[in-house]
C-alpha cells in the first residue's frame, strides 16, 4: 500500500518529467511558453516537498515567473519582427544532445566526487551575521558569491541594452484595460508591503533580497503593462545608480572590511546582521531594477 | 470526530467538487468565454471552500486570516486575468472579421 504523501510525490514527479517534455515537442512556441511557467509553478511545489522554501519562493518568483514574462515578451517581439523563431531540426537535435552531453558530464562529476565530510554548517551558524541558515550562506559565508551574482545581473542588462535597437521593432500601443489598471491600484501597496516584509524576514526565515526584489519587480512591470505610469528609460537621470546600488555597496562593504579587518567580506564582531541588512537592501533595489530593465528594454516608445 | 472536522471536511468536499467541474469545463466546454466562465467559478469558489475548510482544520486565527487573504488576492486577480484573456478573445474576433 503507498502512503498518500508518495503517492502525491510520484504525481508530482511525474507531471514534471510530462511537462518538460511538452515543453520541447510543444507545436507552438506559445504553447511552450505556457508549458515552461507551468512546470517552473509544479517545480516550486517540489521544492517546498524537499523542505527548501527558499528555493522554492525564488523558483515560483523567477523560474516561472519573471522567466515567463520575458520568455512571453520575447516571443511577442519575435512574432511582430517576423523573425523565424522557431530553430530548425537540427538545431534542436543539436541543443537536445549538447544538454544531453552535459547532463552525464555533471551526473558524471557528481559520482566521481570523492566523498566529503558534511559542511559544519549548524557548528558556524552562531558565528554568522544571519540566523536564518540560508540568508547566513548567501550574504555571509559565500559573500563572495552573491557579489558575483549581482554583478552578472547587471552585465545581463547592459548586453539586453546593447541589443535593444538591433532587435526591437517600435512597439505598438498597449492594450489598456481599465479593469487592469484598477487590480494594479489595488495590488501596489501590498506589493511594497509584503517586499518589504520578505527583506526584513530573510534575516531569521524564508525570505531576503531576491524573493523581496521580485515581488518589487513584478509590481513594476504590471504598472508599466496597464500603462499606469509613462514607459521610463532606466539610462536616464539617476536610475543607472539606482540599479548599480546593490553592486557599489556590495564592493564599498568588502573594500570597508579590507580595511578594517584585512579580509574582505568578513564582518566585524556585532555589526554583521546591520551590515547584511544594508547589503540585502540594495540587492533587492538592482534585482527588481534589472528585471524591470530587461523586462521593458525595447519597449519604450520613441516617440515620447 | 468534532464539528468542525466534520465541517471542515464536507468543505473540502465542496471544493474539490467545484475544481473538478472547472477543470471539467475547460476541457470539454466549446469556446473560450465557455472555458473562462467554467474556470472561474473553480477559481472563485473551489478556492473559497477549501481556504475555509482549511482554515478550520488550522485550528488558528492567524492561519485562517492568512487564507482569507489569499483567497481575495486570487480572487481579485483571477476575476481580472479573465476579463483579459476574454478582451483579448474579443479583440482577436473582431480582427478576423476587419
Amino acid at each position: 500500500m503507498i502512503s498518500p504523501v508518495l503517492l502525491f510525490d510520484l504525481l508530482l514527479g511525474l507531471s514534471l518529467l510530462w511537462l518538460a517534455w511538452r515543453t520541447l515537442a510543444a507545436h507552438t512556441l506559445f504553447e511552450a511558453c505556457v508549458s515552461f511557467i507551468v512546470f517552473g509553478l509544479l517545480m516550486a511545489l517540489s521544492w517546498v516537498r524537499l523542505d527548501a522554501p527558499d528555493v522554492a519562493l525564488a523558483e515560483a518568483a523567477v523560474g516561472a515567473g519573471l522567466t515567463g514574462v520575458l520568455l512571453l515578451g520575447a516571443l511577442e517581439r519575435a512574432e511582430r519582427a517576423r523573425v523565424e523563431a522557431a530553430p530548425g531540426p537540427w538545431w534542436r537535435r543539436g541543443a537536445g544532445l549538447s544538454a544531453l552531453l552535459l547532463f552525464l558530464l555533471l551526473a558524471a562529476a557528481l559520482i566521481t566526487l570523492p566523498p566529503r565530510p558534511p559542511l559544519p554548517l549548524q557548528e558556524a551558524l552562531p558565528l554568522a551575521a544571519a540566523e536564518h541558515p540560508v540568508t547566513a550562506v548567501l550574504l555571509d559565508f559565500r559573500a563572495w558569491d552573491t557579489l558575483l551574482e549581482s554583478a552578472v545581473l547587471v552585465l545581463a542588462v547592459v548586453a539586453a541594452w546593447s541589443l535593444e535597437r538591433s532587435v526591437s521593432p517600435p512597439r505598438p500601443a498597449p492594450v489598456c484595460s481599465e479593469v487592469l489598471r484598477s487590480l494594479v491600484r489595488l495590488l501596489l501597496p501590498f506589493s511594497i508591503l509584503s517586499a518589504g516584509y520578505l527583506l526584513w524576514r530573510g534575516g531569521h526565515a524564508p525570505g531576503g533580497a531576491f524573493q523581496a526584489g521580485t515581488v518589487l519587480a513584478a509590481a513594476g512591470i504590471l504598472l508599466l503593462l496597464s500603462d499606469l505610469r509613462r514607459p521610463f528609460d532606466l539610462r536616464r537621470g539617476y536610475w543607472p545608480l539606482a540599479l548599480l546600488s546593490g553592486l557599489l555597496l556590495f564592493i564599498a562593504v568588502a573594500l570597508g572590511t579590507l580595511g578594517y579587518g584585512g579580509t574582505a567580506l568578513d564582518y566585524p564582531p556585532g555589526g554583521g546582521a546591520a551590515l547584511v541588512l544594508l547589503l540585502e537592501l540594495g540587492l533587492t533595489v538592482t534585482i527588481a531594477l534589472a528585471f524591470i530593465a530587461l523586462f521593458s528594454s525595447g519597449r519604450s516608445r520613441g516617440d515620447e | 470526530m468534532s464539528v468542525a472536522t466534520l465541517l471542515a471536511l464536507s468543505l473540502l468536499a465542496g471544493g474539490l467538487f467545484f475544481f473538478i467541474a472547472g477543470t471539467l469545463g475547460l476541457l470539454r466546454f466549446p469556446d473560450q468565454l465557455c472555458r473562462i466562465h467554467a474556470l472561474t467559478k473553480a477559481d472563485n469558489v473551489g478556492l473559497g471552500l477549501l481556504s475555509g475548510s482549511l482554515a478550520l482544520l488550522s485550528g488558528s486565527w492567524a492561519v485562517a486570516l492568512k487564507l482569507l487573504l489569499i483567497w481575495l488576492l486570487v480572487m481579485a486577480a483571477g476575476a481580472t486575468v479573465a476579463q483579459l484573456v476574454a478582451a483579448s478573445h474579443q479583440a482577436g474576433r473582431e480582427g478576423d472579421r476587419d
